[in-house]
């Protein structure tokens, strides 16, 4: 009998170890539904690397997580707002100002994610530091820097006179464009804009653009969603480009500079984690991407027969040979 | 004539020794005890394994507690060091790095080896996002930007603004921590060439990239490490959205007055705090001196102290463990010791009730089973001495209680064995008893009766003789069996003269009081056998032969106050007492006359 009430004792003491040790509870057993309000699919690259954060802070889709919504056609975001909504997501996902600004017109209580050009401007939230509102993420410089690829364009085309400029109204503020003209004009550049609000504008303005010397291709997510069509375009044209994405460089672009795409969905991960886990977009701060990148294709450059300045080079962060 | 009035001697051993110890089974009675030893011994030898036990384990366990607490209190200063070096580290690279610009001296001409070295350096830190060069005279020659398009030669003079001047005066400066568009933290760094010549390079850094040092710094499990600027703007936390929320957020402030508590126990003292959270931390602090900041790192106390809970609680559960293991051992030894002392109890009961052929059996070893060999030695001892004094009571039916311990102590029941010997018979009884008994009421009788017997049974004790037979008033003695006896004629004579002289002296009281009873006495010697006769449980002693009848005849013949003796004793005791002869009487179942003697008593002997 005294042998017994040891070996109780013991187990009991053992047990008591066991759960202080266990006492730092990972599954509580709640499955996470993420949507996304977007007209790319899941499988680009950038929500790819979304979801990958994701599960390196264990979050994993089919395990604790569950995701629907993407492949939303362009024009009818609202609808396939109000579903996600419907469906009770813990957090819509979005990128790009159309989507972002559907999502926010739906409503007011899901927390919204996004990666967007400003998030200020476009009344997302009051500031950087306090969202104030249900949405939050990223902000990507994408019209900030056009003026500084305009400038990288022209290093790369010193003796080029006549620019193109392939910018999506939707995207691009006027007085935006006088800036780039005013700084091309300091140079002795002449610019002329070609606009594309839609897919079906891209083809033409390219097109028309084909009569300058080098094109500068501003931030667009519309560009974004149809950026194959316009490198196969400009391939084509075989006139020198450059982009807002580094990634589109992989892809046959010739130069780009901007924050990696994939970086900032990255970025975003960070953020829905934290959402996630509890806290208010209002108190998640807007985040700028740490990194800009310069990535050059030296093969897109032969092909079209420049050659690449070395100061250039030695910028450069990615090169693909 | 004269009467031997000595007195036989009467031994001195009395048989009550050996009647005490059957009087003991009578007190028996268990006392229920009150405070039983085996509990006493549990417990004291519980205790004496228990309370070092304690005394070690608390000890152990309170100096474990300060030792440690004291450890933990160093380590976490130790640890805001290290986290301070990693910062300066961060900051001291950047710096190492801006010293590239400023190594080639500026000429008049615009240069393109400048412009290299800046556009080398934003390759070479992430963490710039612009570089302004300034030449000798403090005009900015050179501004590089990874946003903003780059100026060339702007002319701006910018040698009145104090990074030039800080740097040009200590080669270094760290400006303060400002807030784009109140958000992102970025702070200017200048250096300066070896050289005036070589120009000032100012770079503005983005602090967010700190996070990369801030959160690679693990404070325990959930501890953290954050730094604060001279302002107590909060510069680098692993919560960047703490950073990015900007000065006035209510957490940053609750950081910032952890830091001030940290700040006022000074560089080498940990002290407790509150976080964010509400959680009580530990917190310590380090300065980083370049640009003026402070590390500090906070452990939530529970964390902290998270080994020395475990130790303690360690130290419980050995104690219960040795409580139990001590329990186990107090018990076992207590049962070893009070086992043996129940059974000597129980043991001791048994003996006491008398049975003597019990036997306690106890093999420890020691003074216990010493005790325990005594008393079963004591109970052998006590059957044999509670044999002897049965024995000796039989014997005292028909034996003298001296000569009963006698014949005892010779030990033999060899003397009582049947033979033809020599004896001296004595027969007494009362003259016309039967005729007073069958008058008087029985009280009265008994009552006579009692008083003869007392008279005659000192008498008979103290001469030793053999009481065979009682029938009523009627008596028969043996002398010289079945213990052997010198002179057993004359000795019978004075006994029979002692016998007289008592009963006559209560004839005389009887006699008073109108009764008329007498009392003779009739003494032969001659050859008879003698032996134990009876059976299982009832034995006498007798004997048998014409000399017991003679005696008898005598007795029936003597009157009141007569000793009649046979011509065989009267030899005998001719010298002893005074004896004459009365002639011949014819006997009842003799054939020839006899010669009678009659012993005269009333002289003094």
């Amino acid at each position: 009998m005294k042998r017994r009430r040891l070996v109780a004792l013991f187990a009991g003491a053992a047990a008591t170890l066991a759960a202080s040790r266990s006492a730092w509870p990972q599954a509580t057993g709640k499955i996470y539904h993420l949507g996304g309000l977007t007209p790319l699919s899941r499988r680009e690259k950038h929500w790819v690397a979304l979801f990958d954060e994701l599960g390196r802070h264990g979050f994993v889709e089919g395990v604790n997580l569950t995701v629907s919504g993407f492949d939303v056609a362009a024009d009818r975001l609202e609808a396939g707002a109000a579903d996600l909504v419907k469906a009770g997501v813990d957090a819509i996902l979005s990128g790009g100002a159309g989507p972002t600004q559907a999502a926010r017109l739906t409503t007011v209580a899901v927390p919204i994610l996004t990666v967007v050009d400003d998030f200020v401007a476009q009344g997302f939230v009051t500031s950087l530091a306090r969202p104030e509102g249900n949405v939050t993420g990223v902000s990507i410089l994408g019209s900030q820097l056009d003026s500084k690829r305009q400038e990288i364009l022209v290093e790369f085309v010193p003796a080029a006179r006549r620019l193109a400029v392939l910018a999506d109204p939707g995207s691009t503020a006027e007085d935006e464009l006088q800036t780039l003209a005013r700084a091309a004009q300091a140079r002795g550049i002449e610019i002329s804009v070609h606009r594309a609000g839609k897919r079906e504008e891209i083809g033409p303005a390219i097109e028309a653009a084909r009569q300058a010397e080098a094109i500068n291709v501003l931030a667009s997510q519309m560009f974004n969603v149809n950026h194959q069509e316009i490198l196969a375009r400009i391939a084509e044209a075989k006139i020198p480009t450059i982009y807002q994405w580094p990634e589109w460089v992989g892809e046959g672009a010739l130069i780009a500079y901007g924050p990696s795409f994939a970086a900032a969905y990255r970025q975003l991960a960070q953020q829905v984690v934290k959402v996630l886990r509890g806290a208010k977009p209002a108190d998640i701060p807007v985040e700028q991407p740490t990194k800009i990148e310069l990535a050059i294709n030296l093969k897109t450059a032969a092909s079209i027969g420049f050659p690449v300045p070395p100061a250039l080079l030695l910028r450069a962060d990615t090169v693909i040979e | 004539m004269t009467v031997d009035t000595r007195a036989p001697v009467v031994p001195a051993s009395s048989p009550a020794t050996s009647q005490a110890a059957t009087d003991t089974s009578a007190s028996n009675v268990s006392v229920r005890t009150r405070r039983p030893l085996f509990r006493k011994y549990f417990a004291a030898l519980f205790a004496a394994v228990l309370l070092p036990l304690v005394a070690s384990g608390a000890s152990e366990a309170w100096f474990s507690y300060r030792d440690q607490t004291v450890l933990l209190d160093e380590m976490l200063g130790i640890e805001a060091q290290s986290a301070a070096g990693r910062i300066q580290g961060f900051l001291d690279s950047i710096r190492d790095q801006l010293g590239w610009t400023v190594q080639l001296p500026w000429t008049d001409v615009a240069d393109e080896s400048h412009r290299i070295d800046a556009l080398r350096l934003l390759r070479q830190v992430p963490a710039i996002i612009d570089v302004i060069l300034v030449d000798a005279r403090g005009i900015e020659r050179l501004h590089i930007s990874r946003i903003a398009p780059d100026v060339t030669a702007s002319g701006i003079d910018r040698s009145s603004e104090p990074a030039v001047q800080a740097a040009r005066a200590s080669r270094v400066w760290y400006g303060p921590v400002t807030l784009h568009q109140g958000s992102e933290p970025y702070m200017q760094i200048a250096a300066a060439g070896t050289r005036a010549a070589a120009g000032v390079v100012i770079a503005e850094i983005n602090l967010k990239l700190i996070w990369d040092v801030i959160a690679a710094i693990k404070i325990g499990k959930t501890g953290e490490a954050f730094v604060v600027d001279r302002s107590g703007t909060l510069v680098a936390h692993p919560d960047m959205s703490l950073v990015l929320r900007g000065r006035d957020d209510r957490q940053a402030a609750v950081l910032a007055a952890m830091g001030a508590a940290a700040h006022a126990a000074g560089e080498h003292a940990a002290v407790r705090t509150t976080d964010a959270e509400h959680r009580t931390v530990l917190a310590a602090m380090a300065p980083i001196t370049g640009p003026d900041w402070t590390v500090f790192v906070a452990e939530p106390i529970s964390e902290v102290l998270a080994p020395v809970w475990l130790a303690l609680w360690r130290t419980l559960y050995l104690l219960l463990a040795g409580a139990s293991l001590a329990a186990l051992l107090a018990y076992f030894l207590a049962r070893r010791m009070t086992g043996p002392i129940r059974l000597l109890e129980e043991g001791a009961m048994k003996i006491g009730a008398g049975q003597f052929e019990h036997r306690i059996n106890i093999s420890s070893g020691d003074e216990l089973q010493r005790l325990a060999d005594r008393f079963n030695v004591m109970a052998g001892e006590l059957a044999v001495s509670q044999e002897r004094s049965e024995r000796i009571t039989r014997l005292k039916r028909f034996l003298a209680p001296q000569v009963a311990e006698l014949v005892e102590r010779a030990g033999q029941d060899a003397l009582l064995n049947s033979l033809r010997t020599d004896v001296v018979v004595l027969f007494c009884d009362l003259r016309d008893f039967t005729v007073f008994a069958s008058h008087a009421d029985p009280e009265e009788v008994m009552g006579l009766l009692r008083e003869y017997y007392n008279a005659l049974g000192t008498i008979i004790t103290r001469y030793e003789a053999t009481l065979t037979n009682m029938a009523g008033d009627g008596l028969m003695m043996l002398l010289n069996a079945p213990m052997p006896m010198q002179d057993a004629a004359v000795v019978g004579a004075r006994m029979a003269v002692e016998m007289q002289r008592a009963v006559q002296e209560l004839v005389r009281g009887w006699q008073a009081r109108g009764y008329r009873i007498g009392f003779g006495i009739g003494l032969a010697k001659g050859v008879a056998t003698v032996g134990r006769i009876g059976y299982e449980g009832r034995v006498d002693y007798t004997a048998i032969g014409s000399v017991v009848n003679l005696a008898s005849r005598l007795c029936a013949a003597a009157g009141n106050g007569q000793i009649l003796v046979d011509p065989a004793a009267a030899t005998e005791i001719a010298g002893a007492v005074s004896v004459t002869t009365l002639g011949t009487h014819q006997l009842k179942g003799f054939a020839d006359n006899v010669v009678v003697h009659s012993v005269a008593w009333e002289a003094p002997l």
